[in-house]
């Protein structure tokens, strides 16, 4: 199914779970070296620098040859330029397909960069050929497509996108051909978002999809998120007045609030629960949105009461979870595991310096009394 | 391990028989790490309470609550310190590891709170006088003391970008390019390229005299970005000036990239090959439009066919330079 060569890639998991096994004093470090003897790993995967180095490299090319293409044959591509991107965006896939079956590369930037462009020119093309056709046909094309291209190179962000034109299928699909389509069409992808999660799930434990790790990883995240949008009130109730032509409150106002409040709590408890970091996160991700949801109808405390409540809130969580914690208990811990220390730290603090510089720059003159302050203002709009 | 992966290595004979039952029980019991989510957490938490108890000081600043909003932040700042100060290792000169995730948040929060305090300290009552830019003067003071005392690597970096804002420049990574305008000022690509000078000599300073060593790192990745990034700017926006600006960036990509080798850190050599690409390419392109008047559309498809040439030629140094530092995977 891949355009990889599997064996090898067994090899890589093989070799990557032999060192976790010897860290955790499982297995006698000689047995891991013998291990690793016999399960060679001889593709290409370099650093991500030089995976992002390689990636911007090859779209840089294909794209400067298309360019190249273009000028010297512009009055015919001109006239016809969506078949002009089809047809380099399928040459793209077949140097993809050739590339791999005779180059020993896996995740080399090369790959992913002939994968990209390859699947935004045939995208790009599809949407602009079908301008004045129905979106559920370019719909249905542009899954299709994200499908084979999940298949072939297990690429996650590609399947994210196939997940979200799924969904887009089954809202037009709804809309078109389900009379009263409007108050089913929440519970519609509300079913088939924990549908496929299960799905998702349950692939992920079978072993004949572990070169799909990832990919499910990031579906079973997104279908999650689409199963808590599709019964969120901000979501439920600006949806309907832009997409339906619905007025004022939507049916079933109660329904759509609890949803909107309860899930994420759900959602961590299931991943505590199953010692499953995917719910887990989501969930957490999930109670900011919830948090949105209810500023925006309902003003409730000022903004700045509203942060400072929440830090203490969030500080306090992570005081007691650590105090609790600081020995493991029921098979969690707060110590850092497979994690590269160093990188992380620096990444961690350029995010801080990022986010939390609140110095005024020399130059502007410093005012005090009236101003807004550090989006404070936001509270006036609602 | 999965179960797969351990017959298979077991029938090859790869494992012996108490390891792979070892193997096997293992399986039902694996620890699960908070330790991001918790991070996670904490890092929002202290993002929110100080960015509130900011606002907060200022939406009140007629009221009679005041006063007491501004003793409870010099409050919960004392006991920060107080608490970071009590659980931390002995100060030495070396890297030393933090007691946990905890303790690091609760360092970040008293240095930010501290700042808001002697920050409106300062523009309500000028406390400190009103030279030297005071305003992002003294901040910078007490990051910088508190990243040497408590060894803290998110302290430092708000540090370096304090003491950038000091001087007039953003150089957090979302505002290098979008809040400086370059293409305006000359003084600004100068002080850019200042700050990338002594940004380069601190964090040469640290491993040279092994005064904390493990921030150069810090500091040399500020510096590489704004000095690089203030030499190109110098290189397209100022007519005239590519003699004063070439050298300088000649000079900061050789020094980084010998940097890059000596310390077998892949990213320097990656920033160096691609900032140098810009450059070159700017250079060629320039000379190529210089030349219009001969050659005319040649001149676009030079370009092209230089660019094309010139990604391959940079995907193969890539390459290259990589199997030269071998299996270096991290920074």
């Amino acid at each position: 199914m891949l355009i990889y060569n599997t064996a090898e890639l067994d090899n890589a998991l093989i070799r990557q779970e032999a060192d976790d096994a010897k860290d955790a004093g499982v297995i006698a470090p000689e047995t891991a070296d013998r291990i690793k003897a016999a399960h060679p790993y001889t593709l290409y995967s370099p650093n991500i620098f030089v995976r992002i180095g390689l990636g911007l490299a090859t779209v840089l090319c294909v794209l400067l040859a298309t360019g190249l293409f273009f000028l010297m044959m512009m009055d015919g591509a001109i006239r016809s330029i969506e078949v002009f991107f089809l047809v380099w965006g399928v040459l793209a896939y077949g140097a993809l397909e050739l590339w791999m079956s005779g180059h020993r590369h896996y995740r080399s930037g090369v790959d992913d960069g002939l994968t990209w462009v390859s699947v935004v020119y045939i995208a790009g093309a599809l949407v602009a050929l079908m301008e004045s056709e129905s979106p559920l046909l370019l719909y249905i094309m542009l899954t299709a497509l994200a499908a084979w291209y999940t298949v072939r190179t297990s690429d996650p962000g590609i399947a994210l996108c196939g997940w979200v034109c799924g969904i887009m299928i089954v809202v037009y699909a709804a809309i078109l051909y389900i009379p009263g389509a409007r108050y089913l069409l929440p519970f519609l992808v509300m079913g088939i978002s924990a549908g496929a999660y299960m799905l998702f799930s349950r692939m992920q434990r079978n072993f004949r999809f572990r070169h799909y790790d990832l990919c499910l990883d990031v579906l079973r995240l997104a279908t999650l998120a689409t199963l808590y949008l599709a019964g969120n009130y901000y979501v439920v109730h600006n949806a309907g007045m832009e997409l339906l032509g619905m007025e004022g409150e939507p049916p079933l106002p109660w329904l759509f609030w609890t949803l909107s409040i309860a899930i994420p709590p759900v959602y961590i408890w299931l991943g505590l629960r199953r010692k499953d970091r995917i719910p887990l996160a989501m969930g957490l991700i999930l109670i900011a949105v919830a948090v949105f949801t209810i500023r925006a109808y309902h003003a409730v405390m000022p903004i700045e009461t509203a942060m400072v409540l929440g830090g203490i809130f969030l500080v306090g969580v992570s005081y007691f979870v650590h105090r609790y914690l600081k020995t493991p208990k029921h098979g969690f811990t707060t110590a850092a595991m497979h994690t590269r220390g160093f990188g992380a730290q620096q990444l961690e603090g350029l995010i801080i310096a990022e986010t939390m510089q609140h110095a005024p720059q020399a130059d502007e003159s410093f005012q005090f009394g009236g101003g807004s302050g550090g989006g404070g203002g936001a509270s006036s709009e609602f | 391990m999965r179960k797969n992966f351990i017959h298979q290595l077991a029938d090859e004979g790869l494992l012996s028989e108490t390891e792979r039952l070892r193997l096997e029980a293992q399986q039902g019991s694996r620890m699960f790490s908070l330790h991001w989510e918790l991070k996670t957490l904490l890092y929002l938490g202290v993002l929110l309470l100080s960015g509130g108890l900011g606002t907060l000081i200022y939406k009140n600043i007629d009221t009679i609550g005041h006063q007491a909003i501004l003793a409870g932040i010099g409050l919960l700042c004392a006991v920060c310190f107080w608490y970071a100060n009590k659980h931390k290792a002995p100060f030495t000169w070396e890297k030393t590891e933090s007691p946990n995730a905890w303790w690091d948040y609760v360092v970040l929060l008293g240095c930010l709170l501290f700042i808001s305090f002697i920050t409106y300290l300062q523009g309500q009552y000028e406390v400190f006088g009103t030279r030297l830019g005071s305003a992002t003067f003294i901040p910078m003071v007490v990051l910088f003391i508190s990243a040497y005392y408590f060894d803290h690597l998110g302290v430092l970096s708000l540090a370096i970008t304090n003491f950038a804002a000091w001087l007039g420049i953003a150089i957090t990574p979302m505002h290098l390019l979008s809040s400086n305008a370059f293409g305006t000022e000359r003084r600004l690509i100068d002080t850019a390229l200042l700050i990338g000078l002594v940004l380069t000599a601190a964090g040469y300073a640290s491993s040279r005299f092994n005064r904390k060593a493990h921030f150069s790192f810090t500091y040399y990745n500020f510096a590489v970005h704004v000095f690089c990034i203030g030499a190109l700017c110098g290189m397209f926006f100022e007519d005239g000036m590519l003699l004063l600006y070439v050298p300088a960036l000649v000079a900061a990509l050789a020094f980084y990239y010998f940097l890059g080798v000596r310390l077998r850190s892949f990213y320097f050599l990656l920033m160096t090959v691609i900032y140098a690409y810009i450059g070159l390419g700017y250079l060629v392109i320039f000379t190529l439009v210089q030349a219009l008047d001969t050659l005319e559309m040649g001149v676009l498809y030079l370009s092209i066919l230089y660019l094309i040439v010139s990604s391959i030629a940079m995907a193969r140094i890539l390459i290259h330079l990589n199997r030269k530092l071998k299996s270096h995977a991290d920074l």
